[in-house]
């Protein structure tokens, strides 16, 4: 430090201070400046040596004219800190953080556990690494939107390998840190282990279709076995007109129209319960999916002496959706109406345009008997029935797929002096 | 008067550390031998950790090297007068300034006590 300074500052002047000139010394007045600058930055380059080196208490604030205690602002920084870490090692969840590449910096022992890497062999992989390989395109695109500042946070769910070589389910939520200036600093990512959850969730879908065919499995018998006998009967006619050598083609006529009737039943069933996998979503028309459903369902209504009425809004937007889904909503939402009216009633399907936000409404509003107030805030919970034969699954399944879709569906009591219940599906515009 | 802040008695050094002090001050080749009295003026922060050590190795060093007592010592302590410590120029506490010329900044918790000495220019002066 600075020997050379003394030689820049003037004699007297110098050794006076910046406030106490001596009296002797008259420097031009761009000396003094100079040497006033200087005076200025070597109390500066002092002041921060000595803060490195922890011998600072307090910095004054010119602005605020306010003390800043260092030792509160550390002892706040360490309690943050120490917050931190409590939260980072003791939490259920999985955390990681890391840097823009998406090397695992630093990964708290739930996510060691829950993939069965040591904190060492997770600083040399990505979350892609860990991911399987179907699932690692994804999840790299949306970490690279993030790192370059077109999104801060996503969630997704992924299968990841374990160490031992099983596959886990995973939610992942990763969020970025950014400087001042936006720039990425580094990312967290929260690891929710799901497996069980979506084993679970499989095991519900599929106990939802074999309820579903199950409530089905009568109407099947009547719209499949009538026809069947007829074209019976017509076949004997024929058989007995062709031995008396009279004209059987009216018989056969009749046996063949039953046979098609049958055939265009298989048909729309087939089309109906096809979820051997997840359909590509694509833009339908809702109104068209629900005369579909509806009219399948119609022969039944008018047995059970239930009248249907249905009103769809000319031009409602068409809606991006998986039609297999939603057939299957709207399905159950109509049985769960019929069977709420075993001795008849009345029944009026409606579709309406909304705009704030924009989408379409369903609503299924029937005349049964309402639904009690004590059962209404469970009806969509898993496993939750109160016939004897169900399955519970049902509307917790509606409300899973519709909330896929970006929408909600809610359930609500005709309003005094009438009964039934009005359930109501909201979908988005794409 | 600056606000006055007590010195504990048995001050204790504290361990040594580096001095920091403005450069344009420290003349070691002129010792101090004029006889004046020295205006020194130290600025704390409260009884925070580095205040306190620099409070005490101060009044060790006044007592080991000016011990017939030919100084004016004043402590100001910025959390009670942090507008007149912005007007004398203290950027950071503790800060120690001797006004008597040559003036000298030093900065730190006053540990080194041979830097120390060496920017009031009171080498050779100790006084067993």
């Amino acid at each position: 430090m600075g020997s050379n300074m003394n030689k820049s500052v003037p004699p007297g002047e110098g050794q006076g201070g910046a406030e106490a000139p001596g009296p002797s010394a008259q420097p031009t007045p761009g000396a003094h400046q100079v040497s006033e600058l200087i005076r200025q930055l070597a109390k500066t380059e002092a002041a921060l040596a000595a803060l490195l080196k922890g011998q600072v208490d307090a910095i004054l604030d010119p602005v605020s004219s306010t003390p800043i205690i260092l030792r509160e602002a550390q002892n706040a920084l360490l309690a943050s800190e120490g917050r931190f870490r409590a939260i980072f090692c003791q939490a259920a969840l999985g955390i990681g953080l890391h840097d823009a590449e998406g090397h695992i910096i630093d990964g708290n022992p739930a996510l060691q556990s829950m993939l069965g890497y040591t904190a060492e062999e997770l600083g040399r992989r990505t979350l892609g690494d860990l991911a399987l390989p179907e699932d690692r395109s994804v999840e790299a695109a949306l970490f690279r939107e993030m790192v370059v500042g077109q999104r801060d946070v996503y969630r997704i769910e992924q299968r990841c390998r374990h160490k031992g070589g099983a596959i886990i389910w995973v939610q992942l939520t990763v969020s970025a840190v950014r400087e001042g200036n936006g720039a990425f600093r580094f990312a967290v990512s929260m690891l929710q282990d799901i497996t069980r959850q979506r084993q679970v969730q499989e095991a519900l879908v599929r106990s939802e279709q074999l309820a579903a065919t199950g409530r089905m499995a009568a109407y099947l018998a009547h719209e499949i076995n009538n026809p069947l006998q007829a074209s019976l009967g017509c076949v004997e006619l024929a058989r007995e007109a062709c031995g008396e050598g009279e004209d059987a083609s009216q018989f056969l006529d009749i046996a063949a129209q039953e046979l098609r009737r049958t055939a265009r039943v298989v048909s729309r069933l087939r089309d109906l319960y096809n979820q051997a996998a997840p359909q590509a979503r694509e833009r339908v028309d809702l109104n068209v999916l629900l005369e579909d459903v509806l009219t399948l369902n119609l022969e039944r209504c008018q047995l059970q002496g239930v009248e249907l009425s249905w009103q769809g809004e000319p031009h409602v937007p068409p809606i991006l959706l998986d039609a297999d889904q939603m057939r299957q909503i709207f399905l159950s939402l109509l049985l769960n109406a019929l069977e709420a009216m075993p001795d008849g009633g009345c029944l009026h399907v409606t579709t309406a345009r909304t705009e704030r936000p924009a989408g379409v409404r369903v609503c299924f509003e029937d005349s049964g008997p309402g639904i009690p107030e004590e059962v209404l805030p469970h009806i969509f919970e898993p496993f939750y029935s109160t016939r004897a034969d169900g399955a519970g699954v049902g509307l917790f399944l509606s409300r899973k797929f519709v909330r896929e879709h970006g929408g909600h569906i809610e359930a609500q009591n005709r309003p005094a002096p009438y009964h039934g219940t009005i359930v109501t599906v909201w979908l988005p515009e794409p | 008067m600056g606000h006055a802040t007590h010195f504990e008695p048995g001050s204790n050094r504290t361990e040594r550390s580096e001095l920091f002090v403005t450069n344009e001050t420290i003349n070691v080749d002129r010792p101090n031998g004029t006889g004046k009295r020295i205006a020194l003026r130290l600025y704390v922060a409260g009884n925070a950790p580095n205040s306190v050590r620099a409070m005490r190795n101060l009044k060790a060093i006044c007592d080991d090297y000016l011990p017939d007592g030919d100084y004016d010592l004043e402590i100001v302590d910025v959390l009670e007068e942090p507008r007149r410590a912005l007007r004398d120029g203290i950027l950071v506490t503790p800060m120690l300034v001797k006004l008597t010329p040559p003036r000298a900044w030093i900065i730190g918790d006053l540990s080194d006590t041979h830097g120390v000495l060496q920017a009031l220019r009171l080498n050779g002066q100790q006084h067993e």
